[in-house]
């Protein structure tokens, strides 16, 4: 029999099984996709100059991948005034930029509409499914949070510019909570888990970050610092005031289902809990070699890895239900994990950003131009390795495999 | 705007989208979700893309993307099953018998592919998954793995559990 399946299979090789009239319209839906969403010159350029690759053995990564960095660089608005920035915002404009352009706005900044009117809103028409939808408003959530980090260490706070970013900010978290309900209402109780970690890991690894700017950043500018990190502390602990009641309910809807179907769903779940584990671990390794892995995430991949194997046990033993509940303690951990890596990623473009912002402060407070002012922070020697260690990270085009 | 990255990424699309069809037609058995399915993975990989990543394997790189969102639908599926009636086999997957062949040209073919399909339902998912990617896909070993995330040994594994499964069904 299995030589028939063998040569039953094998005869579908070269056979197309789809039909014409749905290929072309893909297609010519392909075709709009890439010209409403062009991949960016400066993007190409850089890759070019330097002949950095990746090598994806792991396709579902790329939707944890950190945006690019060269994207927070196209449009450097630094402290050039309103004309300038309109200025640039025109040129962008005429090239055929706006779109890309817009990636790097923050509140009150000219582009920051278009971000999020126009490349945002695209986005989210096609993103389809429950799921997809929910995954993409926390990416929408690290954006926010970039921005109002961002915003948060300007000299003169702008305080329009913060309040709008904290309110977006807020809102977008909204949004997520808004999502993870919606799932639990479907009594889709494990994908509202699983989004609920990777919100609350996000949100948990840019508080982190961004207490670890308070020595590097002047004081003038830690008063905004401080309010960023309120409201991101308060954010996650909402979020996670959630899982333990979304947990007892996946485990009671778990009980409730009869044997036939926990036995599909355990083999399902063990094998969903091997790939993202795997997965957790190929991009925690490469996030090792390049020092950017803090003990508490390796120890949270042993816990991942550990509960995989207990998963794996419980499936040989048939107890499906552990093998179940074993399999969403791995997946969700291995989420959390790439959650963090990935915000740290992210983050670190952010904080040279703000390393960058911060220097610019004290040379303004001195009143020196940068190439006189000999600057003299004093860093703890613990938040500076740390500090490196972001700025390393940063340095790198992230692998995923 | 990078116009020509666009067109080139056409030609990937019409390069590969039948293999992607297929594999996912394979998998679930839906007409349907396979054309869902197909449609997703090739706009996720563009927004891959236009984050600043390159790929060079695209073939590894598209079955992945489809893999794991096989992997998400069927999770999914599971839980939409509780409201509705659909004809299940013992490895809880859907079958729509009648759409899922009208695009094989004869009676023969669509034989041929419900015999395929019954036979594969025998299988665990992971087995009927390399079965599919090594017979009907036609990749070898190596590509197996990356696009899986398995060492060689691992699919070589799968594929003769498969083979051990089909001959103990027979018996």
């Amino acid at each position: 029999m299995a030589k028939d399946l063998e040569k039953k299979l094998k005869q579908f090789r070269n056979k197309p099984l789809h039909s014409k009239e749905w290929s072309d319209s893909l297609e010519r839906k392909i075709i709009l996709y890439t010209k409403d969403n062009p991949i960016p010159d400066s993007v190409t350029k850089e890759l070019k100059s330097s002949r950095q690759r990746q090598r994806v053995t792991d396709g579902s990564s790329f939707l944890e991948q950190p945006t690019f960095r060269g994207m927070f660089y196209q449009l450097r608005l630094s402290s050039l005034g309103m004309k300038m920035t309109l200025a640039l915002g025109l040129i962008l404009a005429l090239v055929g930029g706006v779109g890309a352009a817009a990636e790097a706005a923050v509140p009150s900044e000219p582009l920051y509409s278009w971000k999020v009117n126009v490349n945002e809103r695209a986005r989210s028409a096609i993103t389809v499914g429950a799921q997809n939808q929910a995954e993409y408003e926390v990416k929408l959530m690290q954006k926010r949070l970039g921005e109002l980090a961002k915003v948060s260490v300007q000299a003169e706070v702008d305080a329009q510019a913060q309040t709008e970013a904290t309110v977006r900010f807020g809102a977008q978290q909204d949004k997520v909570q808004a999502r993870i309900e919606s799932l639990e209402n479907e009594s889709n109780t494990r994908v509202a888990l699983e989004i609920n970690s990777r919100a609350a890991a996000t949100l948990e690894a840019n508080a982190e970050l961004l207490s670890g700017l308070r020595l590097r950043i002047p004081p003038v500018a830690n008063r905004g610092l401080e309010t960023a990190i309120d409201s991101i502390v308060s954010a996650r602990d909402r979020i996670e005031a959630r899982a333990s009641g979304l947990e007892a309910r996946f485990r009671s809807e778990v009980q409730a289902r009869g044997e036939a179907m926990l036995v599909v769903e355990a083999r399902e779940r063990v094998q969903a809990g091997e790939s993202r584990v795997n997965m957790a671990t190929r991009i925690a390794d490469e996030a090792a070699t390049q020092n950017a892995l803090t003990i508490e995430i390796r120890g949270q991949l042993r816990d991942a890895q550990n509960a995989l194997i207990r998963a794996q046990e419980a499936l040989e033993r048939e107890n499906h239900f552990q093998a179940i509940t074993e399999a969403q303690v791995a997946v969700e951990a291995a989420l959390e994990i790439e959650s963090k890596i990935k915000a740290r990623l992210q983050a670190a473009d952010q904080v040279k950003d703000l390393l960058r912002i911060g220097d610019q402060l004290d040379i303004e407070a001195e009143g020196e131009t940068e190439a006189e002012l000999d600057l003299d922070l004093e860093i703890d020697s613990e938040v500076e390795s740390e500090i490196e260690n972001e700025l390393n990270l940063g340095n790198q085009l992230f692998i995923g495999s | 705007m990078n116009e020509g990255q666009g067109k080139k990424f056409v030609a990937v699309y019409r390069q590969y989208f039948p293999k992607i069809y297929k594999y996912c037609l394979f998998r679930l058995n839906s007409k349907e979700d396979a054309e869902d399915l197909t449609e997703q993975t090739f706009l996720r990989t563009w927004d891959y893309l236009i984050q600043g990543n390159e790929i060079e394997n695209f073939r590894a790189f598209l079955f992945r993307v489809a893999h794991n969102q096989v992997i998400d639908l069927y999770s999914k599926r599971e839980i939409d099953r509780k409201h509705s009636e659909p004809l299940i086999n013992q490895e809880g997957r859907e079958r729509d018998l009648p759409d899922e062949t009208d695009l094989l040209a004869d009676n023969q073919e669509k034989e041929l592919y419900q015999e395929a399909q019954e036979e594969l339902d025998q299988l665990k998912p992971e087995y009927r998954e390399v079965m599919i990617l090594y017979y009907v896909e036609d990749l070898d070993l190596s590509e197996i793995a990356e696009i899986l995330g398995l060492t060689e040994g691992n699919v070589r594994v799968r594929l003769h559990r498969a083979r051990n499964k089909l001959k103990e069904a027979m018996r």
